[in-house]
């Protein structure tokens, strides 16, 4: 029994950093209808980042803190000299650039710090058990599903209750309409880009102690990141978290139970959803 | 045919075309289409009006089976078509021209109207080239000359003005060789000398198919419809011919507002 | 007209006719691309030390023009296409290991085991358009990928399926074995007639009624579906004739490796996208031109340079952004207007017609 408690939890933090993924996914699409196939690079780059920030000054938090900045810069960057040129022609090349971008990142990671990959340790002050009901749980899990919770508090808030966020839920909602009314959606998207791929990074770091840090972590989780905007509905905010939430304890429950089928839960459980409620979870159509 | 439920001999004793019994829907709080009724006869050209939101496109739609409807029943030729997916209706002979134009962009204007025309016999052939079906590549011939674009053949669809375009969309809409045609705003955004050509146009078509329009302009209404049918916030408030609506009282207030 | 003007005027038509197919050629009438590939056919037959490696260029051709057939043409982007791939190599490898001894039984499995897979996984994933229509495809071959994991004892798992005998090429009156390692001259004349023949019946299905309407729904579905067409039966035939091809290449690759070697189907799937749009979306010719660049840039940058994905990743990456056309666009230089061979062409075309001397 404790077991299954202790993999519930465990989904649930590896459904959180689902859930960052996908809210940056999703806001991305959102906003700017380009599929970021990209976004597990950064979320990879984010983590190696963390590490050498890790190996370089010793501390983990300066990698938590410093990342999203550089990413912010980052995403900045890529999406004015990259993505820019491609919006006024056909829905596929942000996509096909997005995927080459991916190939190329993926790449000049494995030529710097090679393919194997390396292992990051949980920053000191978390690395001990937290008693938890009946049971005992690594703490820097919980801190990992306690922050990732905070960010989505975070983002919700920015979304809802500021200017900004007003903007880009206009945005989403009607891109046409938000141009007319005089608002230079051009920077924006820009914005909007950078916010989607730190919060990658953010999870790239948050994530690295548990998995380590290899090359292709980022393709890896993308695809299931995918699945999870998929199954929560394209575009729907409290959609994403769910199904975050909901595949990353299926998945961990069914490593417990039949291990063998844990890497096809998120394919089978998307075909269901397609088939049978294809607007998603909580989605619109 | 047996004489059932949908012939109806409508004016002058022309059988009913379409007939749409209590339409409804509703779109989250809208109600969108309130319980019309329409009946049009075979060979007439019928026109719906009314302000903006009034539902005149969602009752297209109804039609077209774009969008199925929560209540009512959509009768075309004596068939019960309620809820037929549109390609389906469009086999039957239900065509319409889009208010917002789409065309096919990266082909030529013959081949836009040439993928309309070869719909009937042949859909799914791939085991000859398409050039080889001569009925089809006649027929489109036929239909850009209908419409004045025959010059225009070898054009890139995308490089089309506006005008030239609703008459592209118009020919692509014909040359399915419609029996109802219906037209949504088909003179939006014309020049005068545009709007003129393309009414001359719309008058040509009756003789040989029965045209439904939602149309703004109220001089081209009243000049060239039989039947007017105003809507208002979905409800139908009124149906006559031009010199009846145009003498109705309420449908003056509602719509006609210094129009006239 | 003196006798002077005479033969000159005759002199320039004779002239004029080398000029006027070659310009033919440029012009890129649909037909052409045919004569193109069996140039390149030969051109690969003399030029490429290296026979295995032509080989794999016709094989992976095919591959590639299946899915250009969905990609290009039909505007559905498919992240999974490497599921039909690697099927149609189990498909074949598992015929000649237990079933069958010949060639064409084989690859008539891989055919027939691919189109119903892909008859069955388009039905689900063409439900959906764009972006979940390319997400399907990648869920179906991340199962596919899975089962071909599990399955050890049908699949041979992660070390693939080996073993695979090469069955003799039986045709009307002869029957030749075949040694693909060590005289690859046989397999690589059937690659090329299986691929000649596979080309022009994708030519042919793109120039068909079928094949416009295809592609009059990439440009709005909305409208084809307003010519009274249903829309996904076409893209539903289209993918099961895609996955068909597909299969093929797949099972032609089993065999003439020997081996059905199992990568992860994502980034095989991405491999075939990328020689797809690198070289030119637009024409069938240029999936063939994208599959040998990309396998001529596999192979001798690996010699050099260990990471050239990098490489094929920045040459895809500045492909997008400023070749849309593809290297088929790039080499009829499509993107530098009067600068253009078929303006070139015409112009030449104009001057010798004029006769020389003028």
């Amino acid at each position: 029994m404790h077991l299954v408690v202790n993999q519930i939890f465990t989904g649930i933090v590896s459904g959180a950093v689902l859930v960052l993924l996908a809210l940056g996914l999703n806001l991305i699409f959102g906003f700017m209808e380009i599929i970021n196939f990209s976004h597990g690079a950064f979320f990879m780059l984010g983590a190696y980042i963390g590490f050498y920030l890790l190996t370089a000054f010793g501390s983990f938090w300066w990698g938590l803190a410093l990342v999203p900045l550089l990413l912010l810069l980052l995403g900045a960057i890529v999406e004015r000299t990259l993505i820019k040129p491609l919006y006024r022609r056909s829905v596929i090349d942000p996509l096909l650039l997005t995927f080459g971008l991916t190939y190329i990142v993926t790449q000049l990671v494995e030529m710097i710090a090679g393919k194997q990959g390396e292992t990051v340790n949980a920053p000191s002050q978390l690395n001990f058990q937290l008693p938890l009901g009946f049971t005992t749980y690594p703490a820097y899990l919980t801190f990992v599903a306690v922050l990732a919770g905070l960010i989505v508090l975070g983002l919700w808030l920015l979304l809802e209750r500021t200017n900004l966020g007003l903007i880009i839920r206009a945005g989403i909602r009607d891109s046409t309409m938000i141009q007319i009314l005089g608002v230079n959606f051009d920077r924006f998207r820009a914005l909007v880009f950078a916010l989607g791929i730190a919060l990658a990074g953010v999870a790239g770091v948050l994530n690295s102690p548990i998995t380590g840090v290899y090359p292709e972590m980022g393709n890896d989780i993308l695809i299931t990141a995918f699945v999870v905007v998929v199954v929560g509905g394209m575009g729907s905010f409290w959609g994403a978290v769910l199904s975050g939430l909901v595949i990353g304890v299926l998945v961990s429950l069914t490593t417990l139970f039949a291990s063998v089928y844990a890497s096809i839960v998120p394919f089978v459980l998307m075909i269901l959803v397609m088939t049978f409620r294809p607007r998603g979870l909580l989605g619109t159509t | 045919m047996v004489a059932g439920a949908g012939i109806v001999s409508g004016s002058e004793g022309r059988a009913t075309l379409l007939r749409c019994e209590q339409l409804d829907r509703w779109f989250g709080g809208v109600h969108a289409v309130d319980h019309v009724d329409l009946e049009v006869a075979a060979g007439s050209l019928h026109a719906i009006i009314g302000p903006n939101g009034s539902g005149k496109t969602t009752l297209f739609n109804l039609i077209t089976g774009h969008t199925s409807p929560h209540g009512g029943r959509v009768w075309f030729a004596d068939r019960d078509v309620t809820g037929l997916p549109y390609h389906r209706m469009v086999r039957l002979g239900v065509a319409k021209s889009y208010q917002v134009t789409t065309v096919f962009q990266s082909l030529s204007v013959f081949e836009n109207v040439r993928i309309a025309a070869q719909s009937a016999r042949w859909p799914y052939t791939f085991w000859l080239p398409a050039s080889r079906l001569r009925d089809a590549s006649r027929l489109a011939e036929e239909t850009l000359e209908r419409v004045g674009l025959q010059d225009r053949r070898a054009e890139l669809a995308g490089n089309l003005s506006h005008g030239e375009l609703r008459h592209l969309d118009l020919a692509i809409a014909l040359a399915t060789r419609p029996r109802l045609l219906l037209l949504d705003e088909p003179t939006a955004g014309m020049s005068p000398t545009e709007t003129e050509a393309t009414v001359q146009l719309i008058q040509s078509l009756r003789r040989d198919l029965t045209v439904v329009l939602i149309e703004h302009k109220m001089d081209v209404v009243l000049r060239i419809a039989e039947r007017i049918t105003v809507l208002n916030f979905g409800v139908k408030l009124f149906e006559g011919t031009p010199e009846e609506v145009r003498g109705h009282p309420r449908v003056q207030e509602v719509y006609l507002q210094g129009a006239l | 007209m003196s006798a002077t003007q005479a033969s000159r005027g005759l002199r320039s038509e004779q002239q004029r006719r080398p000029l006027r197919l070659l310009h033919l050629l440029w012009r890129g009438q649909a037909w052409n691309q045919l004569v193109l590939l069996l140039l390149l056919i030969v051109a690969l037959f003399f030029l490429v030390p290296d026979p295995s490696l032509a080989v794999e260029v016709l094989i992976y051709s095919l591959w590639a023009i299946s899915l250009n057939l969905l990609l290009g043409y039909g505007g559905l982007v498919s992240f999974g296409h490497a599921l039909y791939w690697g099927f149609g190599g189990y498909a074949a490898g598992l015929a000649l290991l237990h079933v069958t001894d010949s060639l064409w039984v084989a690859l008539g499995a891989s055919m027939v085991l691919c189109g119903l897979l892909a008859l069955g996984s388009g039905v689900v994933c063409l439900r959906r358009r764009d972006v979940y229509f390319s997400m399907l495809t990648l869920a179906f071959a991340q199962l596919g990928y899975f089962i071909a994991f599990e399955a050890r004892p049908l699949t041979g798992g992660d070390d693939g399926l080996g073993n695979i005998p090469t069955p003799p090429l039986d045709l009307p009156g002869l029957s030749l074995e075949m040694h693909p390692i060590r005289d690859p001259l046989p397999y690589f004349l059937l690659c090329a007639g299986i691929l000649f023949l596979a080309f022009a019946f994708a030519l042919l299905y793109t120039e068909s009624p079928l094949g416009r309407v295809l592609q009059a729904i990439r440009e709005s579905e909305e409208r084809a579906r307003g010519c009274g067409y249903n829309t996904r039966m076409v893209q539903l035939i289209t993918f099961t004739v895609s996955g068909l091809l597909a299969g093929l290449a797949g099972g032609l690759d089993a065999i003439f490796n020997g081996l059905e070697g199992l990568q992860p189907y994502w980034s095989l799937s991405g491999l075939v996208v990328i020689m797809v749009i690198l070289g030119g979306r637009s024409t069938l010719f240029g999936s063939v031109l994208g599959a040998l660049v990309v396998l001529l840039l596999e192979h001798y940058l690996s010699i050099f340079f260990g990471d050239w994905p990098l490489i094929v990743g920045a040459v895809f990456v500045v492909c997008v952004l400023l070749f849309p056309q593809g290297l088929w666009g790039l080499v009829r230089l499509e993107p530098f207007g009067s600068w253009g061979a078929v303006a070139w062409s015409q112009r030449l075309r104009a001057r010798w017609s004029r006769g020389p001397g003028s």
